[in-house]
């Protein structure tokens, strides 16, 4: 034990009795919830490793009696499940890019210049995140079937190259905490506008281009609409949209034993993101306060 | 012009290209096709009004319609109030908090079709003791008799919203900062008058952090109301228990090419969003508490 715990602990100690039962009761909520929320993937990565027949029988053999290893194997034969992944990954890498780029181009647009406009469009770009999707999907859908895109991976890229409201709102509010003063110097200096942004700007923004990217990283891999939507041959589809239509009682698939392997390997990498930057994730995000910024 | 203001225009100049035409554009196109009969192959043909009247005809629409805000007005609140008794706990620094902090958060991550794939096996009801998911399983573990859940038309909505309720921890995130910046002062001058703890939390802690709760409840309602992955993955054995307005937009726009009405669909949807939202913009006036 540390001298932090210990001092924690001598204050616990002191407190009066009513605020002790308290915190025990705190502590038996926390941890009863806790164990809630870590069933289903307990279950799940019991199940991936015992035969299908074993998964639903009572009572739960939460560690498998004798290790199936063979649900993990018979995936990448049966499957051509490592292209499916490759898929996933070119699809993310691509979003993630444009959208960083795009919005931070944007954010510091409105952040940095003034124009009598600036305060009016800023507001529209954020009363554009309330436009539902649903009038926009048809009309896109012709587009890009007209431009002879569907069954490619541009629909599902392109539009990232513009932009996003809720990623430019964030970055903006960040750009604008820091002091312009930095800006200025470098003007002095000779630097222009752009070397600015790459040179003093991104650099500081790290937090929020990193909380981004974990959500662009998490939205993209998760996608399954938009695949669904646009990509009809099977060697192109990425991971979600590939377990759907492996899913039992759509393709007949009913090993379930596979189909368990296959959602826990879906599930790492969001998972291995988010332990290498929790510590940016988990600081989270401040909602709130005015738009002027 | 001056060179900031071309600065500015520069800068922002992907915002406004890509609204125009993926945004505007497609609107317009879309306001016209919901008058036409249009199924991609042949030309669109003017039918007035004809898709809107056949839409509040179809009975299908009401029940999804029926769907799709039990979903927004039981499934959003549940949520909001859920992840805010979780950060109230969770807010101060307390011995092991990050493991806590981590074990909810972690499941909010999850988004896509695997994790929907295994609830919808942890959900199995179960017959006679045989094909039993875990969840009751566990029930049946502490003597509760499980529902059907997805075969139940009394459950298979619920069951959704359980499932939603798993990734609570999205919310949690935003609501830790806010609490944790609750003014410690004004806490304390509350003390002084003589509040009790549950006073405390209603006229200090909410006022505080209501622009949190207001943006979860609208962007909250904003998603659940384009929600599809749920009832496409997770359907009620009769899927117009569990469909939603999303799904009803899909099948017909993308497997009946009846793009027409499908995009007359979109716009009595984008009507119904935009009305909530903008009671909702009326009501916040009222209970949100900018600085």
């Amino acid at each position: 034990m540390n001298n932090k715990q210990i001092k924690y602990f001598r204050e616990v100690w002191a407190l009066p009795p009513r605020e002790k039962a308290l915190l025990v009761i705190k502590y038996v909520f926390l941890i009863g919830l806790s164990i809630v929320f870590l069933i289903p993937l307990v279950w799940t990565l019991s199940g991936s490793f015992k035969p299908s027949g074993r998964i639903f029988t009572l009572p739960i053999e939460w560690i498998p009696s004798t290790f199936h290893w063979e649900n993990y194997t018979n995936l990448l034969d049966r499957f051509p499940f490592i292209r499916f992944a490759l898929n996933s990954l070119i699809l993310v890498g691509f979003n993630m890019v444009f959208t960083l780029v795009s919005s931070l181009l944007v954010a510091y647009g409105f952040a940095r210049f003034r124009h009598p406009w600036n305060q009016k469009l800023f507001i529209f770009v954020l009363a554009t995140m309330m436009i539902p999707p649903q009038v926009t999907l048809i009309p896109q859908f012709l587009i890009f079937s007209n431009l002879g895109w569907v069954d490619t991976y541009l629909p599902l890229i392109v539009p990232n190259l513009f932009g996003n409201a809720f990623n430019i709102f964030l970055m903006r509010q960040f750009i604008m905490g820091i002091p312009r003063s930095l800006d200025e110097s470098a003007y002095m200096d000779g630097a222009n506008s752009f070397k600015i942004l790459t040179k003093i700007i991104v650099p500081l923004c790290m937090p929020v281009i990193i909380t981004i990217g974990v959500f662009t990283f998490n939205g993209n891999w998760n996608d399954f609409m938009g695949p669904l939507i646009y990509l009809s041959t099977q060697s192109k589809y990425p991971l979600q949209l590939a377990l759907y239509t492996l899913d039992a009682g759509r393709q007949g698939i009913t090993d379930f034993g596979m189909l368990f392997a296959a959602s826990i390997v879906a599930l790492i990498p969001p998972m291995l993101l988010f332990v290498f930057l929790q510590k940016h994730v988990m600081a989270g995000i401040k909602i709130g306060g005015s738009i002027k910024g | 012009m001056n060179n900031e203001k071309k600065k500015f225009w520069l800068y922002i100049a992907p915002f406004i290209i890509g609204f125009t035409l993926f945004t505007l554009g497609p609107m317009l196109a879309s306001i016209y096709l919901s008058f036409t009969r249009y199924d991609a192959l042949t030309a669109a043909e003017w039918i007035g009004i004809g898709n809107y009247t056949s839409l509040f005809q179809n009975e299908r629409f009401w029940t999804l319609l029926g769907n799709t805000l039990y979903y927004v007005f039981l499934g959003v609140p549940i949520n909001v109030v859920v992840s805010l008794i979780i950060a109230l706990v969770l807010y101060r620094n307390i011995p092991a908090i990050t493991f806590f902090r981590t074990t909810f958060y972690l499941p909010s991550i999850f988004g896509g079709v695997a994790i929907l794939i295994l609830w919808n096996y942890m959900l199995t009801p179960g017959f006679q003791g045989e094909n039993v998911g875990v969840i009751n399983a566990l029930l049946a573990m502490i003597g509760i008799d499980g529902p059907g859940w997805l075969s139940d038309p009394n459950w298979a909505k619920p069951a959704i919203i359980l499932t939603q309720l798993w990734g609570v921890g999205g919310n949690m995130l935003i609501l830790l900062p806010a609490l944790a910046s609750v003014p410690q002062d004004q806490l304390e001058a509350a003390d002084i008058d003589g509040a009790s703890a549950i006073r405390k939390f209603f006229s200090v802690v909410i006022p505080q952090i209501s622009p949190s709760l207001f943006f979860m409840l609208t962007m909250g309602m904003i998603n659940t109301f384009k929600m599809f992955n749920e009832p496409m993955i997770l359907p009620g054995a009769d899927r117009q228990w569990t469909d939603t307005l999303m799904v009803h937009l899909y099948s017909n726009a993308f497997e009946n090419y009846r793009m027409g009405y499908a995009s007359a669909l979109a716009w009595v949807m984008f009507v119904i969003i935009m009305f909530f939202t903008l009671v909702q913009l009326a009501l916040g006036k009222k209970w949100v508490h900018y600085e």
